[in-house]
């Protein structure tokens, strides 16, 4: 995989409908109007989404975040960060 | 008359009581359900309109985003008195998609609001809003709800919903957006 967010979802992430909107459990929701997509987001995911919506492109750089404000290893969180990079392009880039 | 006063309360209760009466003849209106004009041709002009739209919302929730289902919407001409009560749209608006639902279309509150977001849809102030609350157990779906605000103030759910206590708002759509 490559190291750094794909440009396509980068994009789609900062172009529109404002970041994840956080509930009062910590948990956020992303909604795409235009896609007619809803994603629920751990409190993980919406530090990962609110990352790359500030400008942060790299894996290396996002799983450094996520090591700094959750208590996980650099490894974990790298791995993390790249399953959750790529099940989010493919939700939100992909056609149904 | 006591089902009347039951019928903006509980609109699905007033459509099983007396549905014929109550769409077609313009006496004994309630208050909470008379509108400005006090005249039950205006009520059924209003349900008629719904009706329709909510038949086309729902049709096109399947397939088309709420951004499109509503410009969509806002493509067919309604009739909507200029003096109509929200009431009364909110009101016509969920006995259209109860309707709608029993014959086996969508019947949710996005439908209803995007129906009373379309109605109202030449008023100033007018928005369609998307919120969600968190899950009861983790792994669960969220929950979801829509509903429309006249100046800030939602005029799609009873005061005493769940929308105002615990749903956040997520999405708004401005109607004066959709003219």
């Amino acid at each position: 995989m490559s190291d750094v967010v794909p440009a396509n979802l980068a994009a789609h992430l900062r172009k529109g409908d404002g970041g994840p909107t956080l509930l009062p459990d910590g948990s956020g929701v992303y909604v795409d109007l235009d896609g007619n997509k809803v994603l629920s987001l751990s409190k993980t995911g919406v530090a990962l989404v609110q990352q790359i919506q500030s400008g942060v492109d790299g894996l290396d750089a996002l799983a450094q975040a996520l090591e700094g404000r959750f208590d996980v290893a650099f490894p974990q969180a790298l791995e993390d960060t790249e399953a959750f990079v790529a099940e989010l392009n493919r939700i939100l880039c992909t056609a149904d | 008359m006591e089902h009347r006063l039951g019928a903006c309360r509980h609109p699905n209760a007033a459509l099983k009581l007396d549905r014929k009466k109550h769409f077609l003849s313009g006496a004994e209106q309630s208050p909470l359900v008379q509108s400005g004009c006090g005249n039950g041709l205006i009520d059924a002009l209003l349900f008629v309109n719904a009706f329709y739209l909510a038949w086309l919302a729902g049709k096109a929730l399947r397939k088309t985003p709420i951004r499109d289902t509503l410009w969509r919407l806002c493509r067919y001409a309604v009739v909507v008195p200029t003096k109509v009560r929200p009431l009364d749209v909110r009101c016509a608006a969920t006995r259209a998609t109860r309707c709608i639902g029993r014959l086996g279309g969508l019947d949710s509150c996005l439908t209803r609001s995007l129906v009373i977001a379309r109605l109202l849809r030449d008023r100033d102030n007018v928005s369609l809003c998307l919120g969600f609350m968190p899950a009861d157990d983790p792994g669960m779906a969220i929950t979801g709800h829509a509903w429309v605000c006249i100046d800030g103030t939602n005029i799609s759910d009873k005061t005493s919903g769940f929308a105002t206590t615990q749903v956040v708002e997520t999405n708004r759509l401005e109607l004066r957006n959709y003219r």
